[in-house]
């Protein structure tokens, strides 16, 4: 049997074989009205259980190195407010060196969900896992992140600017502690990062289902969510020789989701020379298990 | 020294096995899902030339009846109506006692789908004068 042909009998086993269940369901990132969607290159305010894969994302560097990311996330709910993702993937750099990336862990508690505002707030905790990925494309030294999320839906806005309503603003900020402040092979200071990022959502099914009935529209357009996400890394201390400066991307796209299933594309927009040299590209499809597996793997650990 | 050539073998090998997951999974159709409002009559935001008889929702999945709601206000406020019965599957429908006067109304409706995800919504509508 060909590689290949091993490669998708494998992966193709692997997606069915999470159909299997294992014994009130709980919702992915809804507060009261608003359904917020999973952000391609920020990180949502929900807690729940979901499955990104893949990601796929394309970007030429600053230096002008073509990177290729192939990668996946995996969140489960432990309680409703208590969740846990798994991430890692596959870094391609051309010229340069390929391998996999870090294994990076997060422990995700929803502190608050205000359904008459449609705002969520949550906190988290992030690792990289220094070592777990290829010596050529990650870092050696292990990265501690706490991470502050939010949502916002703008629903209660009042009627005479209902066509707003639809709109919604997430965030995400997080500081990044590495464990090693300088790197033992380079000698390089490892900085301390601050990451950073929103996105701005228009969702149509919000407009179709609370504001206005979108009369006539085929139902493809009436699951669409036109988004401009936002994603920046600020060195902030013990950065040395290193860059000093803000790097990242303007990413807008579109999302579509039937509520089980979700489909993400986005440009990659660079800010400035060190963020990238062309317009990337990032795309995902992504799995709200609560709602494909809702009696096995959807549900909490401990509803 | 690694073959380059092996490399970007293996990077394509992994890529096409995530691929293949990925649709794999995409071909399971949902268990169930969040029950999601496809259709209002009266139509979200609409105004309309009659005094409706009922409230009829339709929904993007069945719906447990029994724990689900519809509350159709006044816009200014004050409760005109609540409750809710079934319809085809799916459907939930609220039968009005009253003629609704002229005038802007809100309509409220929590729902839980058969698989116990709960789904809120609201709108307005105007009955035209």
């Amino acid at each position: 049997m060909s590689r290949r042909l091993r490669a998708v009998s494998l992966g193709v086993l692997t997606g069915l074989s999470l159909a299997v269940p294992y014994g009130v369901a709980h919702a992915h990132g809804i507060a009261g009205n608003r359904v917020f969607p999973a952000t391609l290159t920020i990180d949502d305010p929900a807690v729940s259980d979901e499955l990104s894969l893949p990601t796929l994302q394309w970007l030429k560097g600053g230096d002008g190195t073509e990177t290729t990311d192939y990668s996946f996330e995996y969140a489960k709910t432990i309680t409703p407010n208590l969740g846990f993702s798994i991430a890692s993937g596959w870094n391609q750099n051309q010229p340069g060196a390929s391998g996999f990336d870090n294994i990076e862990t997060t422990l995700k508690y929803m502190l608050l969900n205000n359904a008459e505002h449609e705002f969520i707030l949550s906190v988290g905790l992030s690792v990289e896992w220094g070592g777990t990925g290829s010596s050529k494309v990650s870092d050696s030294a292990t990265t501690i992140a706490p991470n502050l999320y939010f949502g916002k839906g703008l629903g209660d806005l009042p009627d005479s600017l209902a066509l707003l309503r639809p709109f919604a603003i997430t965030g995400q900020v997080g500081l990044g502690f590495p464990t090693q402040l300088t790197d033992p092979i380079s000698g390089e200071s490892n900085a301390r990062v601050l990451n950073w990022g929103l996105s701005l959502q228009y969702s149509l099914p919000y407009l179709n289902q609370n504001v206005r009935e979108m009369t006539g529209a085929p139902d493809f357009i009436k699951q669409l969510i036109p988004i401009v996400e936002a994603s920046f890394e600020t060195p902030t201390s013990n950065i040395g020789d290193g860059p000093r400066q803000t790097t990242g991307t303007i990413n807008p796209g579109v999302i579509w989701s039937n509520g089980a299933v979700q489909v993400g594309v986005e440009a990659l927009i660079p800010i400035n020379a060190a963020s990238g040299k062309n317009v990337g590209v990032i795309g995902q499809l992504h799995f709200f298990l609560d709602d494909i597996f809702p009696n096995g793997i959807g549900k909490p650990l401990f509803p | 020294m690694i073959d380059p050539t092996h490399t970007r073998a293996a990077g394509r090998t992994l890529a096409i096995a995530v691929m293949a997951a990925a649709f794999g999974l995409a071909a399971v159709p949902a268990a169930s899902a969040h029950a999601h409002l496809e259709k209002a009559e009266p139509a979200v935001g609409a105004t309309v030339s009659g005094a409706p008889s009922e409230i009829r929702l339709r929904f993007s999945e069945p719906v447990e009846v029994r724990f689900s709601s519809i509350e159709v206000s006044r816009a200014e406020g004050g409760s005109v109506a609540a409750g809710a019965s079934a319809g085809e599957p799916g459907v939930l429908v609220l039968k009005l006692a009253r003629p609704l006067a002229p005038g802007g109304y809100k309509v409220r409706w929590k729902v839980i789908s058969v698989d116990s995800h709960k789904t809120e919504g609201s709108f307005g509508f105007e009955v035209a004068r």
